[in-house]
């Protein structure tokens, strides 16, 4: 066969000249200047992987006046020279001794497949990490956290006093006694039907929602699903989900600036769907250890469901899903007999209704 | 610091990378083209694909090519480095037609040079070697004109001839050269040595072009040396001044 190549070597320029090459079973030739250079035997060839990606077949062979190489870059050709060669000549591996590969792979993985498998960790244990970074955040942080969002959103509510925030504040006291956060009632003259918590122990019922529910145990109900937001720290467990690891750790540090911003989101957050269902069952829990009527939780959540239409406002924080009120409805039927045993709470509910009513 | 200034005959076309033109006479017109200009790109996607390839090598998308439209004699048109460093010529018509250098070394060429990106095939070499998994390119067999920093360095290496080079000092080589990477001897020398944990290795037969400063050092350098703010002296200061900020005041480089 015959292939073009590139020759270096005495007598020629030392950028090297292109030349043709013929190769036999015995091995090549070429023209040099010293005749008997030009045909050396495949046994006195090394041969080599080389050029500087790796792409190039070298041919080395020491003549009368030196050393000779030839450089071949034709991939086809190459194959068929390795083939004539094979089992006559020197092959010389191409690659860097075994300290430097060690050194460099062990450079490839540090850099390259340690953070690739910390990312993927993170991905994995992503649950985990969140609970672990919101564990991190202490109850006071929460609370200065809270007390920060509440008052930016103090300004857009019209909260009230009465009886009404009387009866909210005493039944959530009931609900939240042996609570670690510091628990803050309030009532807000709105007439859609909606209640929201935010991080730290604020709680805000709308009149709406009030004057909707026809017993004390039902605002019970919803205050009990309301704290429980709380007491398991969803708010902060859907920030740190939303909010990017840069974000949370500036929480870690107490810079609230950052967090400033999400203020007006906070109220619009949406719980998900688990969140809401952990809610209802530890709420449902929490009605029957303070020995309120727990059917009141799931008779409000059924009026809602069929106020929907009429009433979306606490209906787009709260989808009334099948699977949630089929939850609270079996979980409530399998409470245990002592759970019946409850106080009904006496407060006279028609008349704070008619409070509200006359308020507006 | 140089330039390179070239003559064109009437009908002739040299290439430039965008932004590298310094003057040019009357008579000359330029045209930037997408891609790179080469006889064989014909039709659209041949003209994408060369465009895509420089994207990647980081090169301007664009190269514009001189054509004299003179019709009595030369006309000159320039081509100025964008850093301090040399230019240095090659013809490729004398070394085989095909030179790899570094992404960025490409100043200006005769039209009918064509730019394409090579990539490193050996991983070590790509992470370590100091030039990366992309290099450019230069194939056919005019004039082209080469620009790194510091001052340029011509190696001829002859079979056999190894020469262990600081990496990134690597400008550009022949195909024909084996470039790869060695450890620095002893851990000691590999870490405190300053030349980092690896070598570039290039092993003859064929040329290779190496600069005494490469641009990132000459920056890094400067980036250092450069006051932080008002009053209080960089890192560089005065030669490493340990007065600090009143060394700066003694020094009177405070501005």
């Amino acid at each position: 066969m015959r292939f073009n190549a590139q020759i270096y070597g005495p007598g020629f320029p030392s950028v090297g000249a292109a030349i043709d090459v013929e190769a036999t079973e015995t091995g090549i030739r070429v023209q040099t200047n010293e005749v008997d250079d030009g045909t050396p035997r495949w046994g006195k060839i090394t041969l080599a992987k080389s050029g500087w990606d790796g792409s190039q077949l070298r041919l080395e062979w020491t003549g009368s006046a030196g050393v000779y190489s030839l450089a071949s870059g034709d991939a086809l050709n190459n194959a068929a020279i390795v083939k004539l060669a094979a089992g006559k000549s020197t092959v010389r591996p191409s690659r860097p001794d075994r300290a430097t590969r060690a050194w460099a792979h062990a450079l490839i993985w540090f850099f390259i497949g340690v953070p690739v498998l910390l990312v993927g960790a993170i991905v994995w244990q992503h649950d985990r990490i969140i609970a672990w970074g919101v564990g991190l955040i202490t109850v006071e942080h929460e609370a200065k956290l809270g007390e920060f969002l509440f008052t930016q959103q103090k300004t857009g509510l019209k909260l009230i006093e009465g009886d009404a925030l009387a009866m909210v504040r005493d039944i959530g006291g009931k609900l939240t006694k042996d609570s670690r956060h510091k628990f803050q009632f309030f009532v807000a003259e709105d007439k859609t039907v909606n209640a929201f918590a935010m991080p730290g122990g604020y709680v805000v019922v709308h009149t709406g929602l009030l004057e909707l529910a026809e017993t004390p145990e039902e605002v019970a109900g919803v205050l009990a699903h309301e704290v429980q937001h709380i007491e398991q720290r969803h708010s902060l467990r859907s920030i740190a989900q939303s909010l990017s690891l840069s974000a949370v750790v500036s929480v870690f540090l107490g810079d609230m600036r950052g967090l400033a911003s999400l203020g007006g989101d906070l109220l619009q957050l949406k719980f998900s769907r688990d969140h809401e269902i952990e809610a209802d069952r530890e709420g449902l829990k929490a009605l029957v250890a303070a020995k309120i009527n727990p059917v009141g939780m799931r008779d409000f959540f059924a009026k809602m469901a069929a106020q929907s239409q009429l009433n979306p406002g606490f209906l787009v924080t709260h989808p009334p899903s099948e699977e949630r009120m089929n939850d609270i409805d079996r979980l409530s039927k399998a409470l245990p007999a002592t759970a019946r045993q409850v106080t009904p709470l006496a407060y006279d509910y028609a008349a704070i209704k008619a409070a509200i009513s006359r308020q507006r | 610091m140089q330039f390179v200034e070239v003559e064109l005959d009437p009908g002739e076309a040299a290439m430039g990378e965008a932004g590298s033109m310094f003057y040019m006479e009357a008579d000359i017109e330029m045209e930037t083209i997408f891609g790179d200009g080469s006889a064989q790109q014909t039709g659209l996607m041949g003209k994408l694909l060369g465009a895509g390839k420089r994207l990647l090598t980081g090169e301007s998308l664009f190269t514009t090519v001189y054509t004299s439209k003179a019709s009595d004699g030369k006309r000159k048109v320039a081509f100025a480095a964008p850093y301090p460093g040399k230019i240095i010529p090659i013809d490729l018509s004398q070394i085989g037609g095909t030179f790899i250098c570094q992404k960025d070394a490409f100043l200006c060429a005769a039209k009918g040079v064509s730019l394409g990106i090579a990539f490193q095939r050996k991983l070590g070499v790509g992470f370590f070697g100091g030039e990366g998994f992309i290099m450019q390119k230069l194939e056919g067999d005019g004039m082209a004109f080469l620009h790194a920093g510091g001052t340029m360095h011509r190696r001829d290496l002859k079979p056999r001839e190894v020469l262990r080079v600081d990496t990134g000092c690597l400008v550009g080589l022949q195909p024909s050269v084996e470039y790869d990477i060695k450890m620095v001897p002893g851990i000691k020398t590999a870490l405190f040595g300053g030349e980092g944990l690896f070598f570039a290795t290039l092993r003859g037969p064929g040329f290779v072009m190496l600069q005494s400063l490469p641009f990132a050092r000459l920056a890094s350098r400067i980036f250092a040396a450069a006051p932080m703010s008002k009053g209080g002296g960089g890192s560089g200061g005065e030669q490493g001044s340990i007065l600090g900020g009143l060394g700066s005041i003694i020094g009177g480089d405070r501005d």
